[in-house]
């Protein structure tokens, strides 16, 4: 029996209600130190049992997941449309449109004019024929032989909430776990000091929305899978250290007696999170150690540093947080997620499309370059995604210099790097307007089966039973996109 | 229609359980009531024979089906053949007789037609469990005493008849019998599937639809080990999962053989010809996998416990991924050598990046017989460390990025058999030792950190906007040659510049400029109105 379905075994009512009422939220409790426990359950079968592993040989063994939060536009960064230029201000003709739906942003607009990029593309030597890439990201470009662009992605959601929680857990609706949580289920930790699954956010630069604490949740998968949130600045994990005047040795023996209460407690309530709590307790004892080294770039050298921009001093930025997450993948955290917030340009694309960029570009790059060099990028996939595209027609006034886009799930771009990806590729086509797909059209499932494939997991094993029945991340479909993979 | 077909033969194996169960069914109801003197009633009789009959007709029809397309022949088939459409003769004759009231003619149809059925019921199930499926648990009991079919774990004598000998493995005497007890239920002389048949060296040399299953002196080019050696759950493994496996002594006997040559003996003793210059087969895999068939779990346990981290790739096999990432710092070579050496045999990938492991390290990893990945990164390796690991036949990918490595090692990299791709960023290679090992092997991917960045092909200058494209509808218009049928356009009222136009309504609008077409699709029935 896998050991995460060892606690229905000790079903009891209080746990019953607990457990229903953390599905929603991400379970109050044990949020600061919610995936830390991840150890223990290798050899969680009496000795003799085979060590855990994947279902198939991997191609790789971490995730670095760059979230773009907001959804930035494609036809301004990567989905190039030199013919749009000679559509300036035309409308959207339906037959482009087709009726489908549209936010109630634009719905009401009386026209939907066509806002061709204002920016210049340049076409960069990949294993094809070259990727058009926007002036915006040239640090990016110059590793666009090391990218997979996915130029079809398309979402059931329209809106922000939906349309990360979709990405994030394959599901519309609240409530189930996120990726990374499934990750840490499947394939457990690899570093038995820090957490499996971490999170980090930079605030951005244009128009934001909320991001809730439940697109890490761990849903009905067992609290310890959580995402870890690592705060910017001199303390990245609440409540970690020592209170002044508690001295190492004094807070071992306060874990001791801690320990011999909790497991009496265990034993007469049966509830499995007090086995998880003395865990996470033993846990952050060596995270005391371990997380302020790992957040301490004095180590790193100049040219490094300099690698990733001249944000990476300024904690929580998202240069920061890119170096951050290359050195949790080389410690083998398993799943690294960043947010990058801010992309969401209804109104003065322009001008926030520009800073939001300029924030990310030559950091990414670097996390390639950095990756790539120390043997780390072959073993770690990168996935670079918002949650849906924008829309060719302008928000508000259309003019020469200015406008804005509304949320676009039809079609957008995406790209993925490292780890059994095909480098230097393009996927997928959209048509003249990169309104509709035109060419391999590929759904959040699609990406979420060729990921865990990567990973040496098969999407249609990976399973849990909850509320009587097998749930997945890939719930009911999703296929292996085999021309992704190297 | 042909595929259509296809699926008729092969619903073969579903239907023919119905003919069977339902003649057992009226079989023993006529037995009973003949017992008890009495004849079973019309009502019952009269529905089961002629159901019977019916599923016996489609059975033998679907059957015809399949054996007629690809990948079955033989003695056992046609027997099978014809004693199935015998079995649905001797139904229907007894179901016309019973209908015709020739009780006496019924009786000895059915009589006659149950020990058919038993025998056609058996070769169908040779030909898809593969001949003597049924008694072979009753053989194998009676061969337990002479030879031990599995060897105990850490035994050391094996059966005397399959053990590779010195000489190395022959055809008839070992090889045959492994292929004869694992394939030929499919691959053999009924059956052939996916077009290939194993059973004589014609056959196996032959190939199937994938191709050729046999590369002599290659085993990872020959398509049947590879197959063989696929992860149980990968779609293409073969012997399919639920099916007996090979033992990893018979892979390696196999292995070995075809290592050897594939050399195919014509009696039991002869000697293989191209034995002499064949390399030497590797009874060693065998060795291994019959000595130590599991990572020792107390060594397991241990890792555990210092915060090594270990995983199965994939899991359940006894190919390990270890990593001492967690505790780097910490890590010395005597520690490596504690913890990773009761496990060498298992090791595949070790990660031992940013440890305090030096030179004692890379040799002791040397050693480890089936390591296909190191990870040396910002380690004390020296020179000397990495002319150890170029006596390792199976590392394939080695990091010695932030190291003190130099143009000392370049000989042993260029020297290491099975490496691939190699990291020196922030090593003391030299430009010079660089190019040198560039030089001497060419298909080595080298990552000296210094991958020069994706050119620029193409720039497409500053963008300018204009609207002059036409609309979408408008180029289908001009491409089918369409004229418009007005001469002023509809909304300003000036001369029609046949560039802008719109089909609406079956009808071919001219326009005077790009901008009038935007104002008529506002609305489009009164301008068009305006036409008239």
């Amino acid at each position: 029996m896998h050991p995460d379905q060892e606690p229905a075994l000790e079903l009891t009512r209080r746990r019953f209600f607990g457990r229903a009422a953390s599905t929603i939220g991400a379970g109050l409790g044990s949020l600061a130190l919610g995936s830390l426990l991840t150890e223990g359950r290798l050899f969680a079968e009496p000795a003799g049992a085979a060590p855990r592993g994947p279902h198939f040989r991997p191609r790789a063994k971490r995730v670095i997941y760059l979230h773009m939060e907001g959804a930035p536009s494609q036809i301004d960064l990567w989905d190039h449309k030199p013919e749009l230029r000679a559509r300036f201000n035309q409308d959207l003709p339906d037959s482009i449109r087709q009726g489908q739906r549209l936010t109630g942003m634009t719905s009401g607009q009386a026209r939907f004019p066509v806002a061709p990029s204002m920016f210049e593309f340049s076409r960069y030597r990949n294993h094809q024929d070259g990727v058009w890439i926007s002036e915006l990201m040239p640090h990016t470009a110059s590793v666009a032989d090391e990218l997979c662009f996915v130029h079809s992605m398309h979402t059931d959601a329209i809106n922000h909430e939906p349309g990360i929680t979709f990405f994030q857990t394959g599901n519309q609706q609240p409530g189930r776990p996120s990726f990374g949580s499934w990750i840490g289920y499947g394939l457990g930790s690899a570093n038995a000091n820090l957490p499996t699954f971490a999170v980090m956010i930079t605030q951005g630069l244009g128009n934001m929305q909320a991001l809730s604490a439940r697109f890490w949740g761990s849903g009905f998968l067992s609290s310890e899978h959580q995402g870890c949130k690592l705060r910017s600045g001199d303390e990245p994990v609440l409540y970690l250290a020592d209170p002044p005047g508690v001295a190492r040795p004094d807070r071992r023996r306060m874990l001791d007696l801690v320990r011999a209460l909790d497991a009496k407690s265990a034993a007469e309530s049966l509830d499995p999170e007090v086995r998880a709590r003395l865990e996470q307790h033993e846990m952050a004892f060596r995270m005391q150690m371990s997380v302020p080294e790992l957040a301490d770039f004095s180590d790193e050298d100049e040219e490094t540093l300099e690698l990733y921009g001249p944000d990476v001093r300024t904690p929580g930025s998202f240069a920061s947080n890119c170096l951050l997450a290359r050195r949790l993948a080389e410690r083998g955290v398993r799943f690294v997620q960043l947010y990058m917030r801010g992309w969401d340009a209804h109104n003065n694309l322009p001008a926030e499309i520009r800073a939001q960029s300029k924030a990310v570009d030559q950091p990414q790059a670097a996390l390639i370059k950095d990756l790539r060099r120390r043997g780390l990028l072959d073993e770690t996939l990168v996935i670079w995604a918002g949650e849906f595209g924008r829309t060719v027609y302008s928000q508000g006034t259309l003019t020469e210099t200015n406008y804005g886009r509304d949320h676009h799930p039809r079609c957008f771009t995406i790209w993925l790097a490292g780890g059994g990806i095909r480098p230097g590729i393009s996927y997928g086509r959209t048509d003249e307007y990169s309104y509709n797909i035109v060419e391999d059209p590929v759904d959040v499932h699609d990406l979420h089966a060729t990921l865990l494939h990567l990973l040496g997991l098969d999407h249609e094993r990976l399973t849990f039973r909850h509320q009587g029945r097998d749930f997945r991340l890939t719930d009911v479909s999703g296929r292996v996109l085999k021309p992704l993979l190297a | 229609m042909d595929a259509l077909l296809a699926v008729f033969g092969r619903a073969h194996p579903l239907v023919l359980h119905l003919p069977i169960g339902v003649f057992a069914a009226l079989f023993a109801l006529e037995a009973l009531a003949k017992l008890r003197g009495r004849a079973l009633a019309d009502g019952v009789r009269g529905p089961l024979i002629g159901f019977t009959a019916l599923v016996a007709l489609l059975s033998a029809a679907s059957g015809w089906t399949l054996a007629s397309g690809p990948g079955y022949s033989g003695e056992t088939l046609e027997l099978h053949r014809w004693l199935g459409v015998s079995v649905a003769g001797f139904t229907l004759a007894a179901a016309l007789a019973q209908r015709a009231g020739a009780r006496k003619l019924y009786g000895v149809a059915l009589v006659v037609c149950a020990p058919v059925l038993v025998v056609a019921g058996h070769q169908g199930a040779s030909l898809t469990h593969g001949a003597g499926f049924l008694t072979e648990p009753l053989r194998r009991r009676a061969e337990e005493p002479a030879a031990p079919a599995v060897a105990e774990p850490g035994a050391e004598v094996e059966p005397e008849e399959r053990a590779p000998t010195d000489d190395g493995p022959v055809w008839s005497r070992d090889v045959a019998p492994v292929l004869e007890s694992n394939c030929w239920s499919c691959h053999g002389d009924a059956k052939h599937k996916g077009g290939l048949a194993m059973h004589t060296p014609a056959a196996l040399l032959a190939g199937g639809e994938s191709g050729p299953a046999l590369v002599a002196g290659d085993p990872d080019a020959s398509l049947l080990l590879q197959r063989a050696e696929l992860p149980l759950d990968d779609m293409d493994h073969m012997p399919p999962e639920g099916k007996p496996q090979p033992s990893a002594e018979e892979l390696a006997l196999l292995r070995a053989w075809i290592a050897a040559g594939a050399v195919f003996d014509t009696a039991p003793d002869a000697r293989p010809a191209r034995e002499a210059e064949a390399p030497a087969p590797t009874p060693d895999a065998s060795e291994d996998a019959a000595a130590a068939p599991a990572p020792d779990a107390q060594a397991l346990a241990e890792l555990e416990r210092a915060l090594v981290h270990v995983e199965a790739m994939p899991a359940g096999s006894d190919a390990l991924w270890i990593d001492f990432a967690a505790t780097a710092e910490t890590v010395d070579d005597a520690t490596v050598a504690r913890l990773v050496g009761p496990l060498r045999e298992f090791v595949v990938e070790l990660s031992l990046a940013r440890t305090r492991t030096g030179d004692a390290t890379a040799s002791f990893a040397a050693e480890l017989p089936r390591l296909r990945r190191l990870d040396l990164r910002g380690t004390a390796v020296t020179d000397a460390g990495v002319a150890a690991l170029a006596e390792s036949a199976t590392l394939t990918e080695l990091v010695l990025a932030q190291t003190a490595v130099g143009d000392g090692a370049v000989p042993s990299l260029a020297r290491m058999p099975a490496l691939a791709h190699v990291w020196l960023w922030k090593s003391a290679v030299s430009e010079d030792g660089l190019a040198r090992l560039r030089e001497a092997r060419p298909e080595l991917a080298i990552d000296d950190g210094a991958t020069p960045d994706a050119a620029v092909l193409e720039k497409e200058g500053k963008p300018t906007f204009t609207s002059d494209r036409p609309l979408p509808g408008q180029e289908a218009a001009r491409a089918a040659g369409l004229a418009p049928v007005n001469e002023r356009c509809p909304v300003s009222g000036d001369p029609v510049n046949p560039k802008y136009a719109v089909v609406h309504d079956g009808r071919v609008i001219g326009f005077c400029c790009p901008n009038c077409p935007k104002t008529f699709w506002d609305d489009p029935e009164t301008y068009a109105a305006a036409l008239e």
